[in-house]
């Protein structure tokens, strides 16, 4: 309360300049809308009635800054007519493809520091307006005259409105006129938690009437969920992040602890202190359950209800919100329960994860049982890149991170721009497809807010402005438009309020192809989600980490923020860590074999990919030798000896890194061999690096002629010239040149010299 | 040996001849075979995605090393499904899809021809609008709504991938592997890249690049001449002892032999020592049952014949005294000179040796010399400086000479000779009209 209070007085210290500003506005105003609108304020709310009709929504409406009680007015003049606070209204519809109004109900009025008129609509939830995922079948029976009280409000220009609105009951409907019911009138007969997608009846004549909309106690009872979504702060979030991760790996223990070898046991060490800190967090949350909050309703933060799953808490916190209604005043210890709140989390995300573990823990013994596979194939399909594992070893701290900042976004509906970026093979997008997978199971068990995930790629577009089209076909639901109409439309969308919104998360992978010139794209897309009614998060992933810096001007970079992610190429105990914990029970390696396997790849690229394709192709070349010993001995029992050693690692790594151009040149026919030798010394006898047909081709004869080879003509050292250039072994002009083409090596010198060391011939030919 | 029968043994040598039918066996690249087979084998029928490059200089067997994988794993699809769908309508095991960086100049092109190849024709002009890998996906959606639980795996043969893989943004490249790397859920695919260029991984982009699985398969050339020849007998044999002992008979005959090693030596490529006998194969007949030798010995004449020569057999002497004297300036300044040079040198020459002594040559005045210069340019012996890096955009600052010539009077461009000094003495040793003096001229 005393923030708000010295909230107003800076209010009132500004006043003279809110005026101004408030005068400053209206010519914007008039220059935006098509007609000219004239807001007045009505009557003034009395301060002291504001206080206490404000208490039960004073959280909510804090979250809107800049509110101050003094400035709440009771009424507001649109056009000469005039509308009070709780009173339904017809608003002007944003998007160009939607020609009815939004229809609301004026929540608050009031003046900000900035002299702006504010309002706050509660939508009124037509058909179709609803976001319900998987619980749609709750208001299937919606009429099309029927509308959904709900507790989704938005703030709303006051010149957006357009007139009254008559809703009225059930009961009454039903004695009106058809005309009246189908053309004029809408019905309401029951409200919608747009956090619980609960639904439940409602007299509405009655609760109008008396205007209840703007009791906080009615509002307390009827949408007591909300309630228990207390924002989390960062750490918090993070922190649930971080018990995710622990949770996950924490199934998979046991069957690591067998697979043996220091890794293993960095492994488990690694994850025993993640259970460790998980631990923490419950005996942190004992304790004050334990100590200084005697209050009735603590009852319900007992231990043991720490361990159900996340579908008892709607119930609990039911039966628990009369209570807390009652009570009425704020608590001295409303922090320490926030904090409470806020470790309850962990515990039902915990269940959810167990949950699912044990889902696909079942999954994969059935698969495991089923089917009678050697090691060799199980290794071979748990390496593919393809199979999704389980965890993501070595990202716990970006996935914490990452989801941390996204479950905090999506739960307050704020907006946000993340920016992520390593070099390929990161598990940059991995990571993010985990992150939202999980977001998704919470949505769906009702924990978190309903959001739309939308996927856009660079790579998977024909030109950049297509980002436009494919995100307005997305939030339009398949409408289809050029890119430059959808632009608009998107622009339109995301800078007016609608009932029809719900919370946005776009992934944009490949950042870096869809730089253009005037990067108008990025621009929009950084800049969107800045709008006030945007709800849109966009986590944007590239190669490069200083991409904003490097190809971004500074105004897209600005409006990037903040919020990055480096994924460091992986170490080799990291790469070893994803190897093993995806061989977890299988006995195909030798542990210093996935060392070795890591510690080339890292020294090359720390690319992940690359490490398990050496893997799985080491894993071949055993099976192959396997095979073919099987055949020798006659016996099908010695077949699983066999191991990936060092050595097979070593040559799965040569044979995926070895360029070609030794083995190239032992095998080339000799005349080409000659060819190479006399470019070599063509070369070396003018000093340039570029030399001309001609030139080698007199060298390539005399060196035929000297060694007693058959002389070629000239025709056939330039076609043999073609051969090596078609290869690209050298580089050569145009062949319409002829004799007169410039010609230069495209392969080292000592390469040549190496591949034809063991040729008795060439020593000598390399020697004169 | 009856009529169809000769007929028949024609047309199989002359398919395989030609590259349209794969040899019966390969020679020298087992492990190659092995290795591709078994991949493709893992995708076929383990449904796993799988990317693999084939790299190889061009005659060195890539295709046919791939023809032989795929009917391999045609070989084994009778086995898998002899018992339960003897009766039934045989589905395919898997489709082949051929791309070739020569046809599929663009990814729009490629994607037609994808369609095409899979038999899908529903909305084709409608998916064409969209980028690449949306109408990629659409693509395999439809391939998965046709075939009922079992995803058919897919194989995709990229011929002549260094060109693809010049395709901007290399979508099609991207979204292949992309597929090929995470296509447990979706349909298989095996990626199959084949390229002569050693460098082809640097041709990739970096996503690209970590998205394909970096295995790659070299194919080189025969290490052995027996083996060169043995290729090139298994292309002739067709399995009747009277026609291979002809073979064995040709094949023995020592210009044929001789011709064999050079093409041994110069390509390794078999294709081009199998040239020389499609005449005589193509004249196979009931009459003539058996390769006839001087046929063949006379297209090995042919192919050994240096196409330059043959143009500069037929030219007039005054053209060959205008070579002759192109040849003089050649040791003395940069290589390049103009008509009014050429003109000059041989003035010089005639005046010196010629008029003096006999007087039975003729000089003959500027325009007709100019006429003789202007037919070597026809011939391309002799070319303007900078009109091959025109078309090859090549190396840099021979454009502003290429507009100054092309503003300057004829006589007076700049011009090469694309001869070596030593093809000129040939040339004139080889003609018998030639004077003395010329001779001795063309020697100096």
């Amino acid at each position: 309360m005393s923030q708000s209070a010295h909230r107003s007085k800076v209010a009132s210290k500004l006043d003279k300049a809110a005026k101004r500003a408030q005068r400053r506005q209206h010519i914007s105003h008039d220059s935006d809308s098509d007609s000219e609108v004239e807001v007045e304020w009505g009557q003034k709310l009395h301060p002291t009635e504001t206080t206490n009709s404000t208490t039960g929504n004073e959280r909510r409406i804090t979250r809107h800054s800049g509110l101050s009680n003094k400035n709440e007015y009771k009424s507001v003049l649109v056009n000469g007519t005039e509308y009070h606070a709780g009173q339904t209204i017809q608003i002007r519809s944003s998007s160009s493809h939607e020609d009815q109004p939004y229809l609301g109900l004026i929540f608050k009025l009031w003046e900000n520091e900035a002299g702006e008129k504010q309002m706050v609509t509660r939508w009124l939830l037509r058909k179709g307006e609803m976001f319900l995922g998987k619980k749609k079948a709750l208001v299937e029976d919606v009429g099309d005259r029927e509308v959904l009280y709900s507790n989704s409000d938005d703030l709303v220009n006051p010149d957006l409105i357009l007139g009254e609105l008559e809703v009225c009951g059930d009961k009454r409907f039903k004695t009106m006129s058809v005309k009246k019911q189908t053309e004029e009138v809408w019905v309401c007969r029951r409200y919608f938690n747009e956090h619980t997608a609960f639904v439940g009846e409602l007299d509405w004549d009655e609760f109008y009437r008396l205007g209840r909309a703007l009791d906080p106690v009615v509002e307390r009872e009827m949408f007591a969920h909300v309630e228990k979504k207390k924002p989390l702060g960062k750490e918090a979030a993070t922190l649930i992040g971080r018990a995710k991760v622990a949770a996950r790996r924490a199934r998979g223990g046991a069957a690591a602890a067998t697979t043996g070898g220091s890794t293993a046991r960095k492994g488990a060490a690694g994850r025993t202190k993640k259970r460790k800190a998980d631990s923490d967090v419950d005996m942190e949350d004992n304790s004050e359950n334990s100590g200084d909050e005697p209050d009735t309703e603590d009852e319900s933060f007992a231990p043991a209800e720490m361990a159900p799953p996340a579908k008892d808490l709607p119930t609990r916190t039911a039966s628990r919100t009369p209570a807390r209604a009652t009570r009425g005043k704020a608590v001295p210890g409303a922090k320490r329960r926030m904090r409470l709140q806020d470790l309850q989390h962990p515990a039902s995300v915990t269940a959810t994860i167990l949950k699912r573990a044990s889902k696909i823990l079942t999954a994969t013994s059935s698969t495991n049982s089923s089917s009678g596979k050697t090691i060799y194939e199980t290794a071979r399909q748990r390496l593919h890149v393809s199979a999704v594992p389980d965890t993501l070893p070595c990202r716990e701290d970006e996935f914490a991170e990452i989801y941390g900042s996204l479950y905090n976004a999506i739960e307050e509906r704020n907006s946000m721009c993340m920016y992520i970026s390593g070099v390929p093979g990161t598990g940059k997008t991995a990571t993010v497809y985990e992150v939202i997978r999980t977001l998704q199971e919470n949505s769906e068990d009702g924990e978190l807010s309903e959001f739309q995930y939308i996927e856009l790629n660079g790579m998977k577009m024909t030109e950049p402005s297509q980002a436009y089209a494919q995100l307005w076909q997305a939030i339009s639901g398949g409408e289809k438009a050029t890119p430059r109409h959808a632009a608009q439309l998107l622009e339109r969308h995301f800078s007016a309020p609608s009932p029809r919104r719900h919370t946005y998360v776009v992934l944009m992978d490949e950042l870096d192809l869809l730089v253009t010139k005037s990067q108008s794209i990025m621009y929009n897309f950084f800049d969107w989600p800045h709008r006030p009614h945007a709800k849109l998060i966009v986590i944007a992933i590239a190669n490069t980490m200083d991409l904003p810096e490097r190809m971004l001007s500074h105004k897209v970079s600005s409006r990037l923020g903040l919020t990055r992610i480096n994924f460091q190429p992986y170490t080799h105990l990291q790469l070893m860590t994803i190897v093993m914990s995806r061989l977890e029970g299988c006995l195909a390696f030798d542990s210093d074999a996935v060392e070795l396997c890591a510690r080339k790849i890292s020294a090359v690229s720390g690319d992940a990919r690359r490490a398990l394709d050496v893997c799985r192709r080491a894993v071949e070349m055993v099976e192959t030798e396997a095979e073919e010993k099987a055949v020798e001995n006659d016996s099908g029992s010695s077949r699983e000896d066999l191991l990936v050693t060092m050595l097979v690692i070593d040559r799965a790594v040569k044979e995926m890194y070895a360029s070609g151009q030794i083995a190239f040149i032992q095998s080339a026919p000799l005349q080409h061999k000659v060819f190479l030798v006399a470019l070599r010394a063509a070369i070396r006898k003018a000093g340039v690096p570029e030399v001309s047909l001609g030139d080698v081709a007199f060298i390539h004869r005399q060196l035929c002629q000297m060694h007693e080879l058959s002389v070629p003509s000239y025709e056939q050292i330039s076609a043999v010239c073609a051969q090596l250039g078609a290869t690209r072994c050298i580089l050569t002009e145009s062949s319409l040149l002829d004799v007169h083409q410039l010609v230069r090596l495209a392969i080292a010198e000592d390469d040549i010299t190496v591949a034809l060391r063991p040729d008795a011939l060439f020593q000598k030919i390399c020697v004169s | 040996m009856g009529v169809s029968d000769i007929g028949l043994v024609r047309q199989t040598l002359l398919n395989r001849l030609y590259g349209r039918t794969q040899p019966s066996t390969l020679v020298g690249l087992s492990t190659q075979l092995s290795s591709i087979h078994s991949l493709l084998h893992r995708t076929v029928a383990n449904l796993e995605g799988n990317s693999v490059l084939l790299i190889g200089p061009r005659g060195s067997g890539k295709s046919t090393l791939i023809q032989k994988a795929l009917s391999l794993l045609h070989h084994h699809k009778p086995q898998q499904e002899h018992g339960q769908e003897q009766g039934q309508e045989q589905k395919k095991t898997h489709h082949v899809v051929r791309l070739s960086g020569f046809i599929h100049t663009t990814d729009k092109i490629a994607l037609r021809d994808i369609a095409r190849q899979l038999l899908i024709t529903q909305d084709l002009e409608n998916i064409l609008i969209g980028s690449f890998s949306d109408a990629f996906t659409y693509i395999l959606q439809q391939m998965r709504t046709d075939s009922s639980d079992r995803p058919t795996p897919l194989v995709f043969i990229l011929e002549e991938f260094d060109l693809l893989a010049q395709h901007p943004k290399q979508s099609l490249l991207y979204t292949l592997f992309d597929i090929a790397q995470q296509s447990q859920r979706q349909t298989p695919i095996a990626v199959v890249g084949v390229t002569a260029r050693v460098d082809v991984m640097d041709l990739l982009e970096k996503r690209v690049k970590s998205r394909f699985s970096h295995r790659q398969v070299y194919v080189q050339y025969t290490r052995s001449l027996e083996e060169f020849a043995q290729i090139v007998r298994e292309a002739l044999s067709t399995g009747d002892p009277g026609f291979d002992h002809r073979v064995d008979e040709v094949l023995a005959d020592a210009p044929v032999r001789a011709y064999i090693l050079e093409a041994y030596e110069f390509s390794k490529d078999p294709r081009r020592a199998l040239r020389v006998f499609a005449s005589a194969v193509a004249r196979l007949s009931q009459l003539r049952p058996a390769l006839s030798l001087d046929e063949i010995r006379e297209s090995v004449g042919r192919e050994r014949a240096s196409a330059k020569m043959q143009v500069l057999r037929g030219i007039s002497l005054l053209e060959l005294y205008l070579l002759v004297a192109m040849r003089g300036l050649l040791g003395t300044g940069s290589g390049k000179f103009n008509f009014e040079m050429v003109y000059a040198e041989y003035k010089l020459f005639m005046s010196r040796y010629v008029m003096g002594s006999s007087g039975s040559m003729k000089v003959y005045k500027k325009p007709v010399a100019m006429k003789a210069f202007e037919t070597l340019v026809e011939l391309e012996i002799v070319r303007g400086v900078g009109e091959g890096n025109a078309t090859a955009g090549g190396a840099s600052g021979r454009n502003d000479l290429l507009a100054a010539s092309g503003r300057a009077p004829k006589e007076y461009r700049m011009v090469q000779m694309m001869l070596e000094p030593g093809q000129v003495v040939e040339l004139v040793e080889a003609r018998e009209d030639v004077p003395a003096v010329v001779r001795r001229w063309a020697q100096q």
